[in-house]
């Protein structure tokens, strides 16, 4: 290759070396570069610039798979996220020293994974009698160490939950039966003890709902953080039963069990064991209808093609995409912290749970479970 | 090179500078492929590259050269060179040897660059990649709150 300096005049007006506008980069360009990003990166590039941002078309969203990385002695070594659309794993912001410095100190002080809600990770120390939670944003990279909890748990520490409703944060655990609640950046938790232990708590609205294991279990609560001079107190919300739940089940359905609270479309609803006239026990949907007291039993019509993802602590319904292993009348969630499930409704196969995956191991020993679903906050808070 | 009977064409910078390459380097960009088969003249051939300075033109026929005699390479041979010379342009020519690929219709070069484009971007914050890349947040209030909603993986 030669270069020689052209003796007949320029052809055409030099650059001045500096228009380099990215936002004015060519729309086919820009649309290779959106190509190139996954799930995250892709929301972020959109919130840009404008030409971007009308360059590059919105992304369907659905939660992402939570997988915990073990080291051979099986503690927790780094995350990452799976993601369901593209197939794709996403690592933690890799650029970002904060990121991987916050989730080295976590593993340092010996934490593990105990649920994400509304986009945050939460862990608790293990080996300490009065545990301690974190909770972290991995995808802004903050990171929140709350006090120390009040009181000495002896449970495994995956009896404790965490939900958000920033800045409030409530845990609970199975034992002792107790829950605790606290304004991001208050000294201490505000503990309510328990009779028997709460099964699922949802924030909802700003307000957080919950049910109970054993005799409560079919009834929904409200935690009533000013009630008692602010100590907090569980209140019952009482609700009338759909006319064609019978309690003794004779030529209508008839309830088995609260097995979840969900939020969907807006509304609250209870995910229950409803057995049908056939004998057989299917999920079935309640709406909460809190102005008339009552709950409504959704229809397979309203039911629609929605997906169910229940994460450990955060619930959400919404219409799947073109992903992983869709069918319809399926619900995917995660109740056991090792494995994925997958609920199959409305068919031969009704009632039957199926593993969508568990964990997997790799040569070095490393061994990744995916864990529970998060939903991404990438605003700083 | 002397001697031995190429085929060669002289492409021109916008700012002038005049570059004699064989053609099955320059053919490399569609652009130039075609505009040699339209003027059906194979000896002496002068074709202008509009809006691509010598800076850039320089870097994009050392991708050229390399890629027209990929055959002779092992395909991770070339992936590695690929990888290296992507590595060593700094932003601004990365900024011009994208235009300068999509202009001229070199694929290969546009992938590689948006490739790069992409690794930067990973990671980061929306306002992390203005700053990168200098670019003004032009967005409406309306706008602001739209992109507030979707940053919280709202699943309509």
């Amino acid at each position: 290759m030669m270069a020689s300096p052209s003796e007949s005049p320029t052809f055409f007006p030099a650059s001045n070396g500096s228009d380099d506008d990215w936002s004015r980069l060519s729309r086919s360009i820009i649309s290779m570069i959106a190509g190139h990003l996954n799930a995250v990166d892709h929301v972020r590039f959109r919130a840009v610039c404008c030409s971007w941002r009308a360059t590059c078309k919105k992304r369907p969203k659905i939660p992402l798979i939570i997988i915990c990385h073990l080291d051979r002695y099986r503690r927790l070594s780094s995350l990452s996220f799976f993601d369901l659309v593209l197939k794709q794993t996403i690592p933690l912001p890799a650029a970002s020293a904060s990121a991987s410095a916050a989730v080295s100190h976590l593993i340092a002080s010996n934490n593990i994974y105990i649920g994400s809600s509304h986009g945050w990770i939460s862990f608790a120390t293990i080996n300490q009698q009065r545990p301690r939670i974190s909770l972290l944003n991995p995808f802004t990279s903050e990171l929140l160490n709350l006090p120390e909890l009040n009181e000495i748990h002896v449970s495994p520490i995956k009896g404790i939950r965490v939900m958000l409703s920033i800045p409030v944060v409530v845990s609970y655990s199975l034992y002792p039966a107790q829950l605790s609640f606290m304004l991001i950046g208050d000294i201490g938790w505000k503990t309510i003890s328990l009779l028997s232990p709460l099964r699922n708590v949802i924030a909802f609205k700003d307000r957080f709902y919950c049910h109970f294991y054993g005799r409560n279990r079919d009834k929904l609560y409200l935690i009533d953080m000013e009630a008692e001079d602010g100590n907090g107190a569980i209140v019952p919300v009482h609700l009338d039963s759909p006319d064609v739940i019978l309690s003794t089940g004779e030529g209508g359905l008839m309830m088995i069990s609260w097995e979840f609270l969900v939020e969907f479309s807006g509304d609250l609803h209870v995910a229950a064991f409803i057995r049908r006239n056939n004998g057989k026990i299917l999920y079935e949907f309640l709406k909460v209808d809190f102005e008339n007291r009552r709950l409504n039993l959704l229809t397979d019509d309203q039911m629609g093609e929605y997906q169910l993802f229940l994460g450990q602590s955060r619930p959400v319904f919404l219409r799947p995409e073109r992903y992983l292993d869709y069918r319809p009348d399926r619900f995917h969630f995660t109740e056991s912290p090792n494995v994925l499930s997958v609920y199959e409704c409305h068919h031969q196969s009704a009632g039957r749970i199926l593993s969508l995956q568990g964990h997997w191991e790799d040569h070095s020993g490393q061994r990744r479970v995916a864990v529970g679903w998060i939903t991404p906050q990438l605003n700083i808070r | 090179m002397v001697g031995v009977k190429k085929k060669m064409v002289t492409l021109v910078s916008s700012d002038g500078v005049e570059f004699v390459v064989e053609k099955r380097v320059a053919e490399q960009s569609l652009f130039i492929k075609n505009a040699l088969n339209e003027g059906g003249v194979e000896e002496k051939v002068m074709i202008p590259i509009p809006k691509v300075t010598s800076d850039t033109l320089s870097s994009v026929l050392e991708y050229c050269e390399k890629h027209a005699s990929a055959t002779e390479f092992q395909e991770n041979e070339i992936e590695e060179w690929d990888k290296e010379y992507i590595e060593k342009a700094d932003l601004d020519l990365l900024y011009y040897l994208l235009q300068a690929s999509y202009s001229m219709s070199i694929m290969g070069l546009m992938e590689l660059g948006a490739k790069k484009v992409a690794s930067l971007i990973r990671g980061k914050s929306p306002q992390e990649i203005r700053e990168l890349f200098n670019i003004k947040n032009d967005f409406t209030p309306e706008q602001e709150e739209e992109i507030r909603r979707e940053m919280q993986w709202n699943y309509e």
